[in-house]
């Protein structure tokens, strides 16, 4: 039976699923802040606080309390729910970066 | 390997729940405790961003309430506020009068025209409240327009409003004299005593800013109050009241209660710091460092023009307006976590040295900045 052949130095690199979960959260939250700027313009138009204060059933308030509603989650992700998830994340990238520098994968 | 693992997942949580518990509150800080501290930069940017809103025109149609009444009550007070929180700024900040002065003599010009004030003329059947000041019954809501021209006097001894602030402060002292029980109506049949608080408060402020002596009618009418009106179990004050028979209408709710206690503290400092304590006692509920106040000590919920929205029973009025009271008992924590709060629903937007907040409006953004600026005239305020 032939032997595999040996695989490149990236393929044989070990996966990192902890960093790249930290990685692609961090863009989550860079795209979240991105959207979060672009309701909070929405809401800052002169006709959409009093089109939600005056709530009348109307398209127009419809559009208005759907846009709030998503720019005070998005406020509420990206002050309050983010910064847990990233900690928790950065920390289990730290412990996998740990044990790797502990149990170093053996050289090719 | 299952314990690595174990360990590791514990570690993450650890940091998660240290993170929840550090970061989210650190994130709206800064403002929080700028405004705390009275700082000139973020008063100044706030106030100028009040000032372009105010400037931009503010009446009746500008609010869609479904009231043409509420619409009038929320526009007088967008422009009574704005008077209050400019002037409270420029006199904190004396570099600021040039740069606010006009705003806020066109903010009080605009106070006291027929059309600012027809919502109380219609209540009361035509007769425009400032021409019947020689009468001893209703029109309490001129509590407001009097509380902002106090702080015009305050601010600018010449204005030219002042013969109407002299007149209408005596037509306010005779009313709570003639009052038995010291409360008089706002619309005929409607008392409000928050707001005879603010007629109150207004004559404090007067005193104040004029050197008059209410002293008596003052003392007299805070201890009536404070006797028939402030609930013995939680301290809120009563919300609606029947004027001749004291029967109260409504309970006590915080949206009032924060409004008197910010006006009385230009009056009474001790029924001030009363109601003040009786929020942070009975009403602040908070959360990660981030405080909200109830509208109903009960904790009900259920909102109204006064109350604003209400989530869980707290309310963004009672919660806005406690903002006032928290500095004049010294109390900063209390303040940064009510402050806290609106910054992470209120959505700030600083842009050019001017600062507003997009989910606060005219009327919310005037209110807060009078409520984080409450101070340089207030009675027994305690050293920032």
């Amino acid at each position: 039976m032939k032997a595999p052949a040996p695989a490149s130095g990236l393929a044989r690199a070990p996966r990192r699923p902890a960093l790249r979960r930290l990685l692609r959260a961090g863009l989550a939250t860079l795209a979240l802040a991105a959207l979060h700027e672009a309701l909070a313009r929405g809401l800052d138009r002169p006709d959409a606080l009093p089109r939600l204060l005056s709530f009348d059933g109307t398209p127009g308030a419809w559009l208005a309390l759907a846009l709030a509603l998503a720019l005070f989650a998005a406020r509420l992700l990206l002050f309050v729910a983010a910064p847990p998830l990233l900690a928790a994340l950065a920390a289990l990238a730290a412990g996998e970066a740990l044990g790797r520098a502990r149990d170093p994968a053996p050289r090719g | 390997m299952a314990v690595g693992r174990l360990a590791r997942g514990v570690v993450a949580g650890l940091c998660a729940l240290g993170a929840l518990a550090a970061v989210p509150r650190r994130l709206v800080d800064g403002r929080a405790r700028a405004f705390f501290a009275g700082e000139a930069g973020v008063q100044r940017s706030f106030a100028r961003g009040v000032a372009a809103r105010v400037e931009a025109g503010v009446g009746r149609e500008s609010f869609r309430t479904g009231s043409a009444r509420f619409d009038g009550e929320w526009a007088l007070a967008t422009r009574q506020m704005a008077v209050l929180g400019l002037a409270q700024v420029a006199l904190a900040h004396p570099e600021a009068r040039a740069e606010l002065g006009p705003a806020i003599a066109r903010a009080a010009d605009a106070l006291v025209t027929p059309e600012a004030l027809a919502f109380g003329t219609e209540a009361w059947g035509g007769k425009p409240g400032l021409e019947a000041l020689e009468g001893r019954r209703g029109h309490a809501y001129l509590g407001y327009v009097n509380l902002a021209l106090s702080m015009l006097r305050a601010f600018d001894p010449a204005t030219p409003h002042a013969a109407l602030s002299d007149r209408l402060s005596e037509a306010i002292a005779r009313r709570l004299d003639a009052a038995p029980l010291g409360v008089f109506e706002t619309y005929p049949g409607e008392t409000y005593p928050p707001d005879v608080a603010v007629a109150v408060g207004s004559l404090g402020l007067y005193d104040r800013a004029t050197g008059a002596d209410h002293r008596a009618t003052i003392g007299r009418a805070a201890g009536r109050l404070r006797e028939h009106f402030v609930d013995r179990a939680t301290g809120y004050l009563a919300q609606s009241v029947d004027a001749r028979t004291g029967a109260w209408r409504d309970g006590p709710r915080g949206s009032g209660t924060a409004i008197a206690a910010y006006a009385l503290a230009f009056a009474d400092a001790r029924l001030a710091a009363e109601l003040g304590e009786a929020l942070a006692r009975r009403g602040l509920v908070t959360a990660l460092g981030f405080g909200a106040v109830r509208e109903r000590p009960s904790g009900d919920a259920g909102g109204d023009v006064d109350s604003g929205p209400t989530l869980f029973g707290v309310s963004v009025s009672a919660t806005g307006f406690a903002l006032a009271s928290a500095p004049l008992r010294g109390d900063e924590a209390t303040f940064v976590a009510l402050a806290r709060t609106a910054e992470l629903f209120g959505v700030p937007r600083e842009a050019d040295g001017a600062l507003h907040y997009a989910g606060g409006g005219p009327l919310g953004d005037a209110i807060l900045l009078a409520m984080v600026s409450a101070g340089p005239l207030a009675a027994g305020q305690a050293a920032r």
